[in-house]
């Protein structure tokens, strides 16, 4: 049927107009943008997503523009500073539109006034600041992280090793953690008396957080610190880095496969000491010269935008051969270990307010310690799940959930002395082959309210966080609290608190020699700082504390073990970093610290081990000139506590003195002291790689700092044990960036 | 019928295409001039609303690479103008914008210099704000415009970035003020060659000639210098950053000699 023309034509504008009547059908959307407090937000870019009708808000923060969109449309508002704003509108009448928008600033904006007590980081809402430069550049501290640590106030300087000994606390007290996963064993060289450097390789990582006290909920089964490590990200240019010193020789690299998208960092390092030895001396305290080598390897892949897959892994081993002073006589002792650490992460975004990160690890570690009739083996292995997520609710409001499960075995197998004063490889040895499990559950929530009760730059953290552990039957709850108040824009006052458990370690559960009943360690933390910023460079923390230890196992007649231990440990530590003097770039730190325990075979409350009165830093670097810098790190502290031997009775049967100990800690080592100069040259080889050229002596000025006390065959006489760096030692090397 | 089924939907088209009548690119001719008076102005309003046209165009169409790479050019400056007035918290947040664009924009095309270049830009700025990440970012400021040099060596833009790296890196990294001054020269000579008015990016000339007046300067070659500023004012007698900073530092040097 063909219609006439006329009523084609009629149709065709009829159906022309009804079918466009909606793209002409304008509606007026106008309002006012203001700021979460009401004042007006000026030039606020207001827009309809996946169209091109928007407008830009006026000094008053009203805004209007027509659009022909129909139906649900999404309005956004956005603007530097603040978060962007999207928000879902129905446009279903001719009628024009009113809208308040109310702009949150972006939380980086309210993050800066959070400076937590006792926290050190890489980001400045830590507080003072201890970047991986200074890990780097820090004389003495071998690049390493934990002996670079030791600078700060809070760690006290009981031995050269690189344990963290935190406000008398013993190193077992302080978790370690690399991307979520617990490290346990992260020191190369480890012995009874603990490791020397990290098996983790300072440039791998990114960033790193330490509380020596009053720590977030997040951080479960510690009674005194927490070291949070980050690895690096993807990389977006490929680079080399090739180092060779007279203790090592390192590589590491980083290349990215798809940009942004898909990238590896690795890094292996070979220590090697004869030629340190051969030019300091020295070689003939060893019958295996240490040599240890490690490798980390990280594999990250951008999945989408927020979502961040990371691959790490590090391998790492070592051994040494070394004579002791034992009373009478001189043995060797030799340790190697093994060490593993797998780590599977995963980084999103959550309804584009939550950060989740989630961890999946494995670790294993295998040592073997040797000391005439000790011959210990050791492996440890890990398995552990963590779970945390940020949540933003709001500019004022920040929430923190997350979970862990974990599970640890470790296995003892070999010979122990049956006393512990007669170690000959001779003497009577018992047989043990013992394994400890220890399979906790944690979960926190912690709530960061800025701004509160509308004040400006007062803020509280609040959280409480619970554990099981279920093959030692125990539970507990932590709460904690951080209350802070930015009283002016430079001058920050905190007081924290909280509660902190542990369980004791796992062979005191033992049925035949422990007791199985022993319940949770407890330290109660209080907290008051005050962090000043100097200027744009420069920050000072002063801090006062007190940790009241409870429930630390005690031995017992009847019981083996109680639960009657307890303790405290308080004092005070300032930090002054930056810009000293106008010209010297480093920190000052110091630490004052009275701490005493009745705990394990104290027969009363007594200096612990860890109480080392005072404890001082000096790190100052200075340039010579723009590619020549000198550095010194001065370090005082007060002698180490000790118990020391006052008699010994003959055993004439085993030709063998059996001593007899005084009070528990009651006398001291002498002072330590010590000072390292560094130089550090930078050039470019070949007029193209950039070149780190470096010479450090340690100890400079030769002070005998002692590692301990040895006897002779009677106990008549003390014999003095060298520390690590009880001589002068020089080191020298390059590290060249391709 | 049939026929006029498809009369219907042809006109039906065309006049709903007219809803759609303020493309792309008008919204980023638009946001250009705004930007162009910015940068002669160095004027916060117009680089905000500069910013709303691009983000605006950005949101219409996602992929479009210009959008992209304006945006981040204008947060790059915005976060310049927020350096100089000290607002660090805005200045973090626009490079952390310009560096999230930057970095896709490379992500779906590894070779683009333009984005290569700026992003390389960007992580001096950070350097600048804080030199301890000198080893890290500015590392990755020499290699990034280095490697943006070896995909376009005449784009002027890449010159001039260049040029700016090697001023401000320091001389044992690599940097020098003298190999500075030889790229702004020649950055200068290609945009004064090159047909600049089909491109949508169209900044860095005005800006070559205050960074080789600025060299200058820093020489001791105080002439020169005044040289260079005053054909600047002559292309724009407007351009703030040359008429009320760079040429009276310059006068007042030769002044007291």
């Amino acid at each position: 049927m063909k219609l006439p023309f006329l009523l084609r034509v009629t149709l065709l504008l009829v159906t022309v107009l009804f079918s466009t009547v909606r793209c002409f059908a304008q509606t007026e959307i106008k309002g006012k943008v203001t700021d979460g407090e009401g004042n007006p937000l000026a030039y606020v870019n207001v827009f309809i997503l996946d169209s091109f009708d928007g407008s830009m808000s006026s000094e008053d923060g009203s805004f209007s523009f027509t659009t022909t969109q129909f139906g649900e449309i999404e309005l956004v508002a956005s603007i530097i500073g603040f978060e962007k704003l999207q928000k879902t509108i129905l446009l279903d009448t001719l009628s024009n539109i009113s809208i308040h928008l109310i702009l949150e600033s972006s939380i980086i904006i309210t993050n800066e006034v959070v400076v937590t007590a006792s926290s050190y980081g890489t980001a400045e809402n830590n507080g003072v600041v201890m970047t991986s430069m200074d890990v780097i550049t820090t004389p003495g501290g071998a690049a390493d992280i934990f002996q670079s640590l030791k600078t700060l106030p809070g760690l006290t300087q009981v031995s050269e090793s690189a344990e963290l000994y935190i406000r008398g606390g013993d190193p077992n007290e302080t978790i370690i953690l690399l991307d979520q996963a617990s490290l346990y064993h992260p020191f190369t060289y480890e012995s009874a008396y603990g490791g020397l450097f990290s098996n983790i390789n300072t440039q791998s990582i990114r960033g790193m957080y330490f509380s020596s006290g009053g720590f977030s909920t997040r951080y479960g089964n510690a009674l005194s610190g927490v070291l949070d490590l980050e690895t690096k990200n993807e990389p977006d240019i490929q680079r080399f880095l090739v180092g060779l010193s007279l203790a090592s020789a390192e590589i590491s690299g980083q290349i990215p496969m798809s940009y942004s998208k898909l990238g590896l960092r690795f890094s292996g390092r070979q220590s090697y000491t004869k030629p340190i030895f051969w030019v300091n001396g020295g070689m003939d305290d060893f019958t295996v010269l240490p040599v240890s080598s490690d490798a980390n390897a990280s594999l990250i892949y951008n999945y989408s935008q927020t979502g961040r897959i990371k691959f790490f892994v590090s391998i790492a081993n070592d051994k040494q051969g070394v004579n002791v002073q034992l009373p009478g006589y001189i043995n060797e002792f030799n340790g190697t270990s093994t060490n593993n650490i797998f780590n599977l992460q995963l980084t999103d975004v959550l309804f584009s307010n939550t950060v989740i990160k989630a961890s999946l690890s494995k670790t294993y570690y295998d040592s073997n310690w040797k000391l005439g009739i000790l011959d210990i083996k050791r492996k440890d292995y890990g398995l552990k799940l963590r779970v945390d997520t940020e949540t933003i609710l709001s500019s004022n409001v920040k929430l923190l959930i997350g979970g862990e499960w974990e599970y640890r075995n470790a296995h003892f197998k070999g010979v122990i002395p049956r006393e512990d004063y007669d170690i000959r490889n001779e003497a009577e040895g018992e047989l043990i082959n013992a394994n400890f499990n220890v399979s906790r559950i944690g979960n926190y929530a912690e709530a960061e309210l800025f701004n509160l009760f509308g004040v400006n730059g007062l803020f509280l953290i609040a959280g409480i966080r619970m554990d099981f552990v279920s093959s030692l039957s125990l539970n507990w709850i932590d709460p904690r609290a951080g209350i802070g108040y930015k009283l002016t824009e430079d001058l920050t006052f905190n007081l924290g608190w909280g509660i902190f458990h542990q369980h004791p370690d796992p062979r005191l559960y033992s049925v035949s020699d422990g007791n199985p009943n022993l319940i949770a360690m407890n330290a109660t933390h209080y907290i008051v700082s005050l962090d000043y910023k100097l200027n744009n460079l420069s920050s000072a923390r002063i801090e006062l504390y007190h940790k009241e230890y409870a429930n630390l196992p005690l031995n017992d007649e009847q019981l083996n073990y109680n639960n009657n231990g307890y303790g405290f440990a308080q004092g005070l530590d300032i930090m002054v970093k930056g810009d000293l003097f106008g010209i010297i770039d480093g920190w000052i730190s110091y630490g004052f610290i009275n701490t005493r325990r009745k705990w394990m075979d104290f027969e009363g409350l007594t200096s612990s081990t860890f109480d080392i009165t005072h404890n001082f830093t000096l790190i100052a670097k200075y340039n010579l000139s723009r590619s020549l810098q000198i550095g010194i790190n001065y370090k005082y502290a007060t002698g180490r506590p000790f118990t020391p031997v006052v008699s010994a009775d003959y055993i004439p049967d085993l030709d063998i003195y059996e001593p007899h100990y005084g009070k528990n800690n009651s006398e001291r080592q002498p002072t330590y002291q010590r000072l390292d100069v560094r130089f550090t040259y930078l050039t470019q080889l070949f007029n193209n790689y950039f070149t780190v050229l470096f010479v450090e002596a340690l100890n400079i000025l030769d002070i005998n700092n002692i590692f301990g006390y040895s006897y002779n065959k009677d106990y008549s006489r003390r014999l003095v044990v060298d520390s690590y760096f009880g001589r002068r030692t020089i080191v020298f090397g390059l590290q060249v960036t391709i | 019928m049939k026929k006029t089924i498809l009369t219907i939907a042809f006109f039906w088209l065309a006049i709903v295409s007219l809803g759609y009548a303020q493309p792309v690119d008008a919204l980023l001719e638009e946001g250009n001039k705004l930007l162009y008076k910015a940068d002669v102005e160095f004027d916060l309003t117009s680089y905000l609303k500069a910013r709303g046209l691009f983000e605006r165009a950005l949101a219409a169409d996602k992929d479009d690479y210009l959008s992209s790479y304006l945006l981040a050019y204008t947060d790059y400056k915005l976060a310049v103008y927020y350096m100089q007035m000290k607002d660090k918290q805005k200045l973090e947040n626009c490079l952390d914008s310009a560096t999230k664009l930057l970095k896709s924009i490379i992500r779906t095309n590894d070779s683009n210099a333009e984005a290569i270049s700026l992003l390389g830009t960007v992580y001096g700025i950070e350097v600048v704000l804080d030199p301890s990440l000198g080893p890290s970012k500015g590392s990755q400021n020499v290699a990034l415009t280095s490697e943006a040099m070896e995909i376009a060596p005449n784009n002027p833009r890449v010159v001039l970035q260049k040029g700016i790296s090697k001023f401000n890196t320091p001389e044992f990294f690599g940097g020098s003020k003298d190999e500075a001054l030889d790229y702004f020269k020649e950055a200068i000579l290609i945009f004064e060659r090159t047909d600049n008015s089909s491109t949508k990016i169209t900044w860095g000339y005005l800006d070559a000639l205050a960074w080789l007046g600025k060299t200058y300067l820093w020489l001791g070659d105080y002439e020169a210098a005044i040289s260079v500023y005053n054909k600047a004012l002559q292309i724009e007698p407007e351009f703030s950053l040359v008429k009320n900073s760079l040429l009276p530092v310059a006068e007042e040097k030769i002044t007291s000699q």
